[in-house]
């Protein structure tokens, strides 16, 4: 019997830049490609936001059914919202489908503020603020991420901020992923 | 890498460009000239890397149907050590003839090899001279370190840039276009084969050259096959008389003592377990190649395509390389679409356009489901 995947990532990112970040950790942190899996989300301007709040619920459901589950990563950004404000917005659904509060389990909620354009930005070495939209004038369709993944995934593991006034969501999230425990 | 491919008047191309990224999924309709791209790229390379004869290679029949030109132009860019090159072959394929008119190749665009085709019976035959088969040649112009050679190649219709341009044909070397046929990849092998065949059925005299060349490669594949195919522990050659050998591959036996294995001939494998495995390989053995996959997701279980196709993603990013995929899987359109993926069309039979994959903003649905619905680029 094939072996399961493992740990879900739910992103709303239709370029994947958000699984790619998150992919780009759990394979550092030990996990192999077999046992992570990225759903399927759709495309569309607001389609992913959209998509990761109405499937939330269901997904953390299926985590605490499935024995072979060990983690739920969601992956969100906060766009003109607050981090804290997007995961309010995801305890109302759970709340909403009758599912318990997120306790201790393995359920990470990953926000990047304003969006992961901005996390891209401040690993490649720049300054940045969390209401400029870098989507828009520096991180375009075509821009190389290599360097910010693996900049993520060893700020993540090792809590060393590669450079200075790391952006709070950014902090926010590493405390977040280390929820999901090792391979 | 490939970084530029034109073709204009063979099959369904015409006035065709292809600029492809690192790792990219083709998809579009049935007969929308996926195949047909990847077709001509192992033309242009068994040309040159094979010295075939043009005639052995291109047919008149290759000719774009509803056009009545007669003259075929391929051009290819590809990066590779450092260097560009970039050449271009043009062709003629006149009833049952296929002639070389010129062939060029620059490398960071200075060197060259200039070949030209030229007949009669001074060789100055021009384009107003009829044609004299029985005397011809390929006049063949080399510039390099400032100076230029120039000299006349008498088989005139095979490559002369093969004939002359080692580093280009070792980049072409590592253009590997596979289309897996599990059926064929039988257990028996005599000489090691450095790269793997079109359908891969020399995997096993490809996995005799990694042993014998590449055995780090090897040692880091054999956990990757652990990890991904269930009971998978390790290959063996063995012996089979003097000069034949037998692929065999060990499996863990369920409920066993604890390191018990037993053997299979590769060729026992199930397709799907056989194309697995060939997939790995390449994607391991082969980082830094340009790799063209058509339909990966043959023969393999829906579970296991996703790992395959982020590791071989992993593996790009790392080491460098290229992978073009055709597929109509929805996992790799999901995957893959709309950032890494572009879309073949044809109109009403007409020539292959390339357009991105774009959807309306206000569409709610996965890249495959947009595929299945034929909404993409409406």
């Amino acid at each position: 019997m094939s072996r399961p995947s493992e740990v879900f990532i739910l992103g709303e990112d239709a370029n994947k830049r958000q699984q790619d970040f998150i992919r780009k950790y759990l394979t550092k942190r030990g996990f192999n490609h077999r046992q992570i899996r990225d759903l399927p989300c759709p495309v569309g301007e607001t389609a992913g936001i959209t998509f990761v709040l109405s499937n939330y619920a269901k997904q953390v459901h299926n985590l605490r059914a499935a024995t072979a589950s060990k983690g739920l990563i969601v992956a969100i950004d906060a766009d003109e919202e607050t981090v804290v404000k997007r995961k309010e917005q995801l305890d109302e659904k759970l709340k909403a489908a009758g599912e318990a509060a997120r306790g201790e389990e393995p359920i990470a909620i990953v926000v990047p503020r304003r969006n992961i354009e901005t996390w891209i930005w401040f690993l490649d070495g720049n300054k940045v603020d969390e209401s400029t939209d870098y989507k828009r004038t520096s991180v375009r369709d075509n821009y190389d991420m290599a360097d910010a993944k693996r900049a993520f995934a060893d700020f993540v593991v090792s809590g060393r901020s590669p450079f200075e006034d790391c952006p709070p969501s950014l902090e926010d999230a590493r405390v977040e992923l280390l929820r999901i425990p090792h391979s | 890498m490939i970084t530029r491919f034109y073709v204009d008047n063979y099959k369904c191309l015409v006035n065709f460009e292809y600029k492809p990224k690192p790792m990219e999924l083709i998809i579009g309709a049935n007969g929308s000239g996926k195949t047909t791209v990847f077709e001509a790229l192992e033309c242009i390379k068994d040309f040159i890397v094979n010295q075939k004869k043009v005639e052995e290679v291109f047919y008149p029949t290759n000719l774009t149907r509803w056009q009545s030109r007669e003259r075929v132009i391929f051009e290819l860019q590809v990066s590779d050590s450092g260097k560009v090159y970039d050449y271009k072959l043009v062709l003629e394929l006149i009833g049952f003839m296929s002639f070389i008119v010129s062939e060029n190749l620059r490398i960071n665009g200075k060197e060259s090899i200039d070949a030209k085709f030229k007949s009669g019976v001074d060789g100055n035959g021009g384009d107003e001279e009829p044609i004299n088969f029985n005397i011809s040649f390929l006049e063949v112009s080399m510039a390099r370190g400032g100076s230029t050679d120039v000299f006349r190649i008498w088989d005139g219709d095979r490559s002369a840039v093969g004939h002359s341009a080692d580093e280009f044909i070792e980049a072409l070397k590592n253009v590997v276009s596979v289309k897996l046929n599990p059926p064929t990849m039988l257990s028996a092998l005599k000489t090691s084969q450095r790269h793997p065949s079109k359908s891969f059925a020399n995997f096993p005299a490809y996995y005799l050259h990694l042993l014998q060349e590449k055995q780090s490669v090897i040692f880091d594949l054999l956990p990757v096959l652990r990890e991904n195919i269930e009971g998978f522990r390790s290959f063996v050659l063995e012996e089979r008389g003097p000069e034949a050998r037998q692929l065999r591959v060990e499996f863990a036996v369920e409920g066993g003592k604890k390191g018990q294995t037993v053997r299979y001939d590769f060729g026992e494998l199930s397709d799907g377990q056989r194309a697995l495995i060939a997939l790995y390989t390449l994607a391991f053995c082969e980082s830094g190649s340009t790799l063209l996959i058509d339909e990966p997701e043959n023969f393999i279980s829906l579970r296991e395509l996703q790992p395959w196709l982020m590791l071989l993603r992993e593996r790009i990013e790392d080491f460098g390389g290229q992978a073009i995929l055709i597929s109509h899987h929805p996992e790799f359109i999901n995957v893959l679409a709309p950032q890494d993926a572009i879309q073949f069309r044809r109109k009403d039979g007409g020539p292959v356009m390339i357009r991105p994959f774009e959807i309306a903003p206000d569409v709610d649905l996965t890249p495959a489901e947009i595929v299945a619905r034929g909404w993409e680029n409406e």
